[in-house]
């Protein structure tokens, strides 16, 4: 008993002790053998501006390594202290908490915000478009606006205002087995350039055993939204698809999608029903990238970000290919979308300090950290300078398939992004599911086509009657 | 002795810290809930709009919601009584204290200590139908997470093995609590081991496992987590239940007024339950 | 007196396998966990192979290097500690009142007071969660651990189960108690906590599990990475565009040491109530 009440009067004196703590120790590195942080005392102007974050794994090592180097280069010089903090996977969602709570006081500098955030974070009054930093001229410019790729900008682009900064940017490739491709007499330095190639490939690198259930799949892709966006990108009489109407969402809220009426679901289903008449393309995603490393499939979709992972999972066990996404048809050109994260500045009610967070976002953005990300990352240079760099030419000249990625973008039409659907969960539920049952053959082609347009159509209109 | 009036106030005066946290943090934000659920709310969950019933009439209109309701019955049903059945085989085998028994002690209970995203991730690779060590070792073919058909048993598995550890640990200290000359007695008249348990033990038992019933029944009741992280690949609707719903409606489609509807249903069901569950513990719960 | 020792060796052989199956069974049970273990070990083009395997074929400290280079996992330990032996003490104390009251008094309105309780357990934290963040920020206790614990500070589940445990206790002996002169207050610390070490101890253990692995709340009250617990720190791992799984069973298993001391050091106290021992003696 006795030790009971005294284990209990401890644990409170030691609250007291640690709520007392914890107030005070807002700044500092989540890594912790960082140098010691400034103390927010020594005065000489410092300041201390929030950066949050979701840079998980890899990407969590070099957010911290070049949060350290701004703290150390330009942050020493111009007097300002980043602190970096993981929010766990979104940050957005613990921005929206904040605003739900109204509660802007403990709202960040800085914001590290992803594509299918950036519809929710424009509507938070507290946010400052980038426009309005190139055209105040209150604001030192090292990234000057043209200095970005317009594939990027287009991204984080809404009723023409730059929202947030691009940062770690990404498209999708196709990665193929080129030694399954040789087995099975394929050329494999002439990848599938259409998906009716794709559904050649698909069959001829199916492999069934003796009963006839297969073994290897030639293909495997889960017809998620992302996908879908990308596959559907250039089937348009202007080469550019929106998916839905006001410009794919960026110049109004997007009302519904145009796929259905103007035909281009329906074109790339009559292509995409040639791959899944080879009984060798499986549309679940139980591992893609296990299955797809342990030779269970062949041809596989993922982010250019996976470049290193995917290289690393092959080692050893089959030479690695990698290609542009597959046209449509011959008639269209294939246009990738942007994938990835950006930065956005949010205003803390303190010229000074956002003037110290723009420092800081111009620093990420810059030619160096990017090339810095890109090598460790994979992830592509957001500025056009990056690619003009002799660290830039190295790289690319020891690792050819990040090159791929690159010849892609530059291809890539810059209207070309994701619709900023703010229901994109939605969208994103229905091409899975779908997909999967007309694979499975439980649905046919129409009805795949219609319950994606349709059902996406009602889920707009009620979202619209809540939010118009 | 104290006057009449003042006693009434103790126990109140014992219950007043609980309380005190059960209304700040549990029924102040549902009952706000409970008011938003009338209204058409905005993404951000701000009230537009008076609408009634309108949002309980649509979701209980809405095929995926009410796939729902029967999924976490299904839930409940699968891995309530499971659990607690494994968990009372494992208290009985650990029953008597001996020089291995802390070994395995331990190991029926470490599963407790398991986090739902870690547990979530360590059956994610045993699952997978190729490369898991799952049909492997059971010389099948099975894809458990992403057949539509096995989803809801694969994700239940997962739960009973989370929740024996902790139910082992209460059904332990009940189980060593039943005075050992009652066991004795038994024995020695030569009582069968099932005999035993079920015409001795559990009755002493019994307010334990009624605990431990109402506890895993809530648990499944408010499944979620699991079928989140889970249920990502194939078709994610065959596995969802209403706190799942809940969840997917409100964060993943920003759509508070499903969201909340979901939310009162699902605690109106889970309560019903709750009571009817109580109106047997009068009839076997022996707490003499 | 030969076949009585023979008798005795059978029995003695008979315990031995008892206690054999007992430890076999135990290995099934913690399956999970032991996987778990040897991923961690397993270098990462092995986690996922054909045909898949259980132990490393190389054995790697590589993941558990890669936990420390990307997450400062001993300070987030630290902090899970202080939130889950602060809030399992916290708790133990309203359940203990409460479960007072609803054992040993009748009063008004008690079974539906005990009800809105066990209500607590079915309303959804991510339906609370928004408000319960609105409420700690006006009170200004973002970013501080009290903040941290407050939602923890009680468990329907904790008062149910000391209610349970308070029912059985012999009602003879409080009234005993009673014409001692011992007062309500008296005989709940003199005589009722100290009889109810068992499940006082399986309370704590439970509660400290529970929200040591408590992932959301922590991080949402909290902006500074000092402050950050255990599961955040698994989630810094979960990079969609890496392999995970190695790094991530590495953390689980530093993550379970804790929690497994925990138990080790309290599971003496589970099973040696002096209830039984009463009636034994």
């Amino acid at each position: 008993m006795k030790k009971l009440l005294s284990l209990a009067l401890s644990a409170v004196l030691l609250l007291a002790l640690l709520a007392g703590c914890g107030d005070k120790s807002g700044t500092s590195n989540p890594g912790g053998d960082t140098p010691a942080s400034p103390d927010a005392s020594d005065g000489a102007g410092t300041i201390t501006i929030e950066y949050w974050n979701s840079a998980e794994g890899a990407m969590a090592t070099s957010t911290e390594y070049l949060v350290n180097q701004f703290n150390e280069t330009v942050g020493k010089e111009k007097g300002i202290f980043v602190n970096s903090v993981f929010q766990g996977g979104d940050v957005v969602e613990k921005l929206k908490t904040l605003v739900q709570a109204n509660d802007y006081k403990n709202f960040p500098d800085v914001g590290q915000i992803y594509a299918a955030g950036l519809s929710t974070v424009l509507q938070m009054e507290n946010l400052v478009p980038l426009d309005t930093i190139y055209s105040s001229g209150e604001y030192e410019i090292t990234l000057q606006k043209e200095d970005i790729y317009e594939n990027f900008l287009r991204s984080y682009t809404y009723e023409g205002q730059l929202i947030s900064l691009p940062l770690n940017a990404s498209t999708m490739l196709m990665y193929y087995n080129k030694d399954a491709a040789r087995e099975a007499g394929l050329n494999p330095d002439a990848p599938p350039a259409t998906i009716e190639e794709l559904a050649q490939w698909t069959d001829k690198l199916t492999v069934r055993d003796g009963s006839g259930a297969v073994t290897r799949y030639g293909l495997n892709i889960q017809m998620d939204r992302y996908e879908l966006v990308n596959f559907l990108s250039g089937v348009s009489d202007t080469g550019c698809n929106y998916i839905g109407d006001n410009g794919g969402g960026r110049d109004a809220m997007i009302s519904k999608l145009t796929i259905g009426e103007d035909g281009s679901l329906m074109t790339f289903l009559n292509e995409w029903e040639k791959v899944i008449a080879t009984g060798g393309y499986k549309a679940v995603n139980d591992d893609e990238r296990g299955e797809f490393a342990n030779g269970l499939s062949a041809i596989n979709f993922q982010s250019s970000a996976q470049l290193a992972a995917m290289a690393s999972n092959a080692e050893g066990k089959f030479e690695l290919g990698v290609a542009p996404l597959p046209a449509c048809s011959s008639q269209y050109k294939a246009s990738a979308a942007v994938g990835g994260g950006s930065i956005a500045l949010f205003d803390k009610g303190d010229a000074a300090r956002r003037q110290a967070a723009w420092e800081f976002m111009q620093f990420m953005a810059s030619p160096d950290s990017q090339m810095y990300l890109f090598e460790n990352n994979g992830y592509l240079p957001v500025c056009k300078s990056a690619y003009e760099t002799d660290a830039y030419q190295a790289f690319i000249d020891e690792n050819p398939n990040a090159a791929v990625a690159v010849e892609q973008l530059k291809n890539s039409d810059p209207g070309m992004q994701e619709p900023m659907d703010l229901i994109n969960w939605e969208l994103n539920t229905l091409c899975k599911e779908n997909f999967i049952a007309w694979t499975a053959g439980e649905i046919t082609k129409q009805e795949c086509h219609d319950n994606i347009v349709d059902n996406f159509n009602a889920k707009l209109t009620e979202y619209i009657r809540a939010n118009g | 002795m104290r006057r009449k009036g003042l006693r009434q106030f103790e126990p109140l005066a014992y219950l007043l810290p609980a309380l005190l946290f059960f209304f700040l943090f549990t029924y102040y934000p549902f009952i706000k809930t409970v008011f938003n659920s009338f209204f058409l709310t905005n993404f951000m969950g701000v009230r537009r709009e008076f609408v009634g019933l309108e949002n309980y009439l649509r979701i209980l209109q809405d095929k995926d919601f009410l796939a729902a309701v029967k999924n976490t019955f299904l839930y409940v049903l699968t891995s309530v009584p499971v659990s607690v059945f494994i968990a009372l085989v494992l208290a009985m085998v650990a029953s008597r204290k001996t020089l291995c028994s802390p070994v395995y002690e331990t190991m029926y209970a470490l599963p407790m200590a398991m986090s739902s995203s870690v547990c979530a991730m360590i059956f994610e690779l045993m699952y997978n139908p190729s490369l898991g060590i799952l049909n492997e070792l059971l010389g099948t073919n099975i894809s458990w997470l992403t057949d539509s058909r096995f989803t809801i048993y694969a994700i239940s598995f997962i739960s009973v093995w989370m929740n024996i550890g902790y139910n082992f640990l209460f059904l332990l200290a009940a189980v060593r609590n039943v005075p050992a000359d009652l066991i004795e007695a038994a024995t020695m008249e030569g009582t069968g081991a099932v005999r035993l348990t079920t015409r001795i033990i559990l009755p002493i038992i019994s307010p334990t496992v009624f605990f431990l019933i109402i506890n895993s029944l809530a648990k499944s009741m408010m499944m979620s987590g699991l079928v989140i992280i889970l249920s990502d690949g194939g078709r994610s609707g065959s596995a969802s239940t209403m706190i799942s719903y809940m969840y997917t409606q409100s964060v993943n489609a920003q759509n508070y007024n499903n969201g909340y509807a979901a939310a009162v249903i699902a605690f109106l069901i889970t309560f019903a339950m709750m009571l009817l569950s109580f109106g047997f513990e009068k009839k076997y719960v022996n707490y003499d | 007196m030969e076949r009585v020792s023979a008798s005795k060796t059978k029995k003695d052989l008979g315990k031995a396998a008892f206690q054999a199956a007992a430890i076999l069974l135990g290995l099934m049970v913690l399956f999970p966990v032991i996987y778990c273990f040897f991923v961690s070990f397993m270098m990462p083009n092995q986690v996922q192979s054909i045909p898949p395997t259980i132990f490393p074929k190389e054995w790697t400290l590589d993941n558990y290097w890669n936990v420390m280079e990307t997450t400062t996992i001993g300070r987030f330990m630290l902090n899970s500690l202080i939130l889950a032996g602060a809030s399992s003490v916290i708790r133990l104390i309203t359940a203990s009142f409460a479960a007072f009251a609803f054992a040993f008094y009748e009063f008004k309105g008690r079974n539906l007071l005990f009800m809105l309780c066990l209500g607590t357990v079915m309303i959804p934290s991510d339906v609370v969660l928004v408000t319960n963040y609105q409420t700690i920020s006006q009170l200004g206790l973002v970013n501080t651990y009290i903040g941290m614990m407050s939602v923890f500070c009680v468990s329907a589940m904790n008062i149910f189960m000391m209610r349970q445990n308070f029912l059985t206790f012999s009602k003879t002996l409080q009234e005993a108690a009673y014409v001692d002169g011992c007062s309500n207050i008296r005989f709940f610390f003199k005589i009722l906590l100290p009889t109810s070490t068992p499940v006082l101890t399986t309370v704590f253990i439970s509660s400290f599990i529970s929200t040591w692995n408590t992932y959301l709340w922590p991080m949402l009250v909290t902006n500074n990475p000092l402050m950050r617990t255990v599961q955040v720190g698994v989630t810094m791992l979960n990079n969609e565009d890496g392999n995970v799984y190695g790094p991530i069973m590495a953390a689980s298993m530093m993550v379970l040491v804790p929690t497994a001391m925990i138990f080790l050091i309290f599971r003496k106290k589970i099973v040696s109530g002096m209830m039984g021992g009463a009636i034994k003696g």
